[in-house]
Order: structure tokens, then C-alpha cells, then sequence
């Protein structure tokens, strides 16, 4: 009986304070620091140069198999030449940005990723480098 | 004259009952929404209009038929239901004047009737030629059968306190003290019986978890969905307007207001304490509901509440009389 009372005192309470819901997609709310969202290639910001280097760890590490990367050169001047990256079946465990040796990939806090149709959610390089050019925090606003 | 006085009644009573049925819908979305710290709805004004919108996209979503359902009585399935619950507004008091039809077994009509319209809502269920609708049929049978029971026998007490079974007579017999005062176990089971009775979301019984993409109405859609759901709010109105005059006193109120006011006011306070009380407690699951709280709890207690009403009437008031 005590905790029926209890349960209804927190209920009652809870008219009176502030929603813990927001009203999207007018209201948004800001996303946690450690929330996981849109996946973008880094360029290295004196050089300009892509820092991937295509060595595909990423692609062995991924477990739904959504990234496929080739890449051209050799030694030091080893690049990607193709990265793709299907964001409809990732499921942003965050492995691929743990695993790169050269830092290359990151995660930002982009997750409105719906499309009209599937093939928009097929990221190229140029895509994901284009990303990358933003300020993380910029992708929820 | 008196067929257009019966007609402004009966026009009356639906403008009401229609009006009713939206202020509660938008209660039982906008109100949970807050107990549960949301914002609820906000179609229009904070959400005033969103009734107004459910009832328009079930209205002109389109209906789909299952082959396997038994033709005819799946269509008309929701009115076997709907029939009975708006019948019983014809008995109901309202007020001292908003009354159809006033009948000595007032009570007894208003349970038939109400059982009557659940059975519709399960025929509904049995029509859907879906096993699992079926399934949702029978437990909408056993949730009713098991706290109606109770709630009879809760109001049999009542019964024997006014000495009659009209309705007017019972609220009458409230002028000194409402029922709720001196029947307080009836009125507490009678609460607790409609809590479990108002069960419309998918959530809850009678479609419990197991059942939850095929409850009783599973196969229904469009303008038949609309009149099954309006059904159950009508039902649920009916109960907790029960409980408003059988332990609140209906029209009766301590300041002078008009009786449909009373009325409207006890219902929508008696409406939250429902809402409030399902909304804060975890529920049980249906065998557990049936078995634990009807079956085990309020049937006994309203027994035993039932002979102490019996002993108080039969030996005990004649000694305060003289």
C-alpha cells in the first residue's frame, strides 16, 4: 500500500514539473558528449591530405560490413582511394574509430539520417570528407 | 409536447455524451502524458483538437476486411456493443431532470446492459476469425465477469441501505450521507473493480502483452475501429458515472450548483482518481489481476461487506430508529 502511495505521490509530482520530453523536430535537445552519430573521414589540417590510408582495419573490424575501402600508393604515400560507407545497416559501435591506427575516422553527433530512398544513405569518400569539414557539434543544430 | 420534450432530452443526452466521450479522450492522452512528465498531445491548443483528429483519420483510413472473419457480424459486431452502452443512458440520471426513462430496476437494467455491450465488444473479437482475437475475446469476457461480480455485489448493499433499486431513489438516499461515507469498502471496491474495467489500451488487459498486435480488435479498422473504441469510452463514462451516483451522491453537492454540473464535476474528479491510480501502479498480469485482486480480494470482501450491511439493516437500524 506504501509504495502504491508512493508511485502516486511520484506521478502527481510529475504534473507539476517540467516535461522530461521535447518537441521535435521544433524543440531538439543537445546530445550527449558520448553519443555516437554520423561516421566522417579527417583531413590533416596543415597539410590538407586525407589521413586515411586505406590499410582497411576498419572494414575487417566492422561487424555488419557496412565499409568497403581500397586504397592507391604505396609506403608513406599510401591514400584511399575509395572508401564507401552504407549508414543504413551501421549500427554505430564505434569499433572502426577505435581501431584506426592513423585517428583518420571520427564520430559526430549527426543523427538524422533518414532518406528518401536507400541509395542516399551510401557515403563515397568525397561524401564523408565533405562531412568531416564541419564542426561536430554543428550537425544537430 | 411531450414527444418534443423526450426529443430535446434524448438530443441533450447525446450532445453530452458526445462531448463527454471527447473531453475524456482528451483526458485519458493530454493527463497521462503529464502524470507520466510528457507533454502529451499538441494538435491544436495543447492538443484540445487531437480527439477531433483520431476520430477523423480512423473515419477516412480505409477499412480492410480479413477473409477469414465471419462476414456480416464483424461489421456489425461494433453496434451489438455500441446499442446496449448508449441504451443505458435512457436510465441514467444525469440530473433531477435529465432522465428518459425512469424504471423501478434501474440498477439491474444498467449492469445488464453494460454486460450486454462488453459481450458485443467480445463477439467483436470472436467475429475476426483470428485465433489470437478470439483469445482476446474470451479474456475480455473473464476481466468483466471477474470485477463486475464484485462490483454487483458491492451495489447490492447500496441496495439494501436505500431500499430500492431506482436510481433516483439511491441518490436520494443520499441527502444526509453520501454512500461513499457509509459503504466505504463497496466504494473502494467499486473503484477498484472500474480501474481494472477501464481498459482500452493495447497495453492492458484484455490484450495483454502476449496479445499486443492481436487483442480483440485486431482486425478491425476504419470506421468499425472508431465505434468499438467509442464503445469502450462509452462503457468506461457509464462506470465511473455508476460510481458518481451510486457512492458520490450524483446530482447532490454540498453548495448550490446546477445538478448537471455535480455531476459532470464528480465524474471528471472520479475519472482522474482512475487515470491517476492506472497511470502510478505497475500492472499485473491478467491471471494475476483475476486471480490475486477478483477472485481472492474484492469477491470475498464484497461478501463480507454484503452481510455487514445485511446485520446493520436488519438488526441494527430498527434499534437507532427507536
Amino acid at each position: 500500500m506504501e509504495s502504491i502511495l508512493k508511485s502516486m505521490w511520484q506521478t502527481l509530482k510529475n504534473m507539476f514539473r517540467r516535461s522530461v520530453t521535447v518537441l521535435y523536430p521544433s524543440d531538439k535537445i543537445v546530445v550527449p558528449e558520448t553519443s555516437r552519430g554520423m561516421i566522417i573521414l579527417k583531413v590533416d589540417p596543415d597539410s590538407h591530405e586525407l589521413l586515411c590510408t586505406g590499410c582497411g582495419e576498419c572494414k575487417r573490424v566492422c561487424p555488419t560490413g557496412v565499409i568497403d575501402v581500397s586504397s592507391a600508393g604505396d609506403g608513406e604515400k599510401q591514400r584511399a582511394s575509395t572508401f564507401m560507407l552504407d549508414i543504413s545497416n551501421c549500427v554505430f559501435c564505434g569499433l572502426c574509430v577505435e581501431v584506426c591506427p592513423y585517428s583518420a575516422i571520427e564520430m559526430t553527433y549527426k543523427y538524422e539520417l533518414t532518406a528518401s530512398h536507400a541509395d542516399y544513405l551510401h557515403y563515397d569518400l568525397e561524401e564523408l570528407v565533405e562531412y568531416g569539414k564541419q564542426k561536430p557539434r554543428e550537425f544537430w543544430i | 409536447m411531450i414527444y418534443l420534450n423526450i426529443f430535446l432530452k434524448s438530443l441533450g443526452l447525446l450532445v453530452l455524451m458526445l462531448l463527454a466521450v471527447y473531453v475524456m479522450i482528451y483526458l485519458d492522452r493530454k493527463l497521462v502524458g503529464h502524470l507520466q512528465a510528457r507533454h502529451g498531445p499538441m494538435t491544436g491548443f495543447h492538443g484540445v483538437v487531437q480527439p477531433l483528429a483520431d476520430w477523423l483519420k480512423m473515419t477516412f483510413k480505409g477499412r480492410s476486411v480479413s477473409q477469414n472473419s465471419k462476414g456480416a457480424l464483424i461489421i456489425f459486431a461494433p453496434f451489438f456493443a455500441l446499442i446496449p452502452a448508449t441504451i443505458i443512458y435512457t436510465i441514467i440520471p444525469i440530473s433531477r431532470r435529465l432522465l428518459l426513462y425512469r424504471t423501478d430496476v434501474g440498477l439491474i437494467l444498467i449492469f445488464t446492459l453494460l454486460f450486454l455491450s462488453i459481450l458485443g465488444i467480445a463477439v467483436a473479437g470472436l467475429s475476426s476469425g483470428n485465433r489470437q482475437s478470439a483469445f482476446g475475446s474470451l479474456y475480455v469476457i473473464a476481466n468483466s465477469l471477474g470485477f463486475i461480480l464484485p462490483m454487483v455485489i458491492s451495489t447490492i448493499s447500496v441496495m439494501f441501505l436505500s431500499g430500492s433499486m431506482d436510481m433516483i431513489d439511491i441518490i436520494n438516499a443520499q441527502q444526509r450521507a453520501w454512500f461513499v461515507l457509509t459503504q466505504p469498502i463497496g466504494a473502494l471496491i467499486f473503484l477498484i473493480s472500474s480501474v481494472q474495467l477501464v481498459s482500452r489500451s493495447q497495453l492492458e488487459i484484455p490484450s495483454t502483452d502476449v496479445q499486443n498486435i492481436a487483442g480483440f480488435d485486431a482486425e478491425f479498422s476504419g470506421v468499425n475501429l472508431n465505434f468499438l473504441r467509442f464503445t469502450e469510452y462509452i462503457n468506461v463514462l457509464t462506470l465511473i458515472g455508476l460510481t458518481t451516483m451510486i457512492y458520490l451522491g450524483g446530482w447532490l453537492g454540498p453548495i448550490n450548483l446546477h445538478s448537471v454540473g455535480w455531476y459532470i464535476v464528480k465524474t471528471y474528479a472520479v475519472l482522474f482518481l482512475v487515470l491517476w491510480i492506472k497511470n502510478s501502479i505497475p500492472w499485473p498480469r491478467f491471471e494475476a489481476s483475476m486471480s490475486r485482486i477478483s477472485w481472492r480480494l474484492l469477491f470475498p470482501l464484497s461478501i463480507f461487506n454484503l452481510i455487514l450491511t445485511i446485520v446493520f439493516v436488519v438488526f441494527i437500524k430498527p434499534l437507532i430508529r427507536v
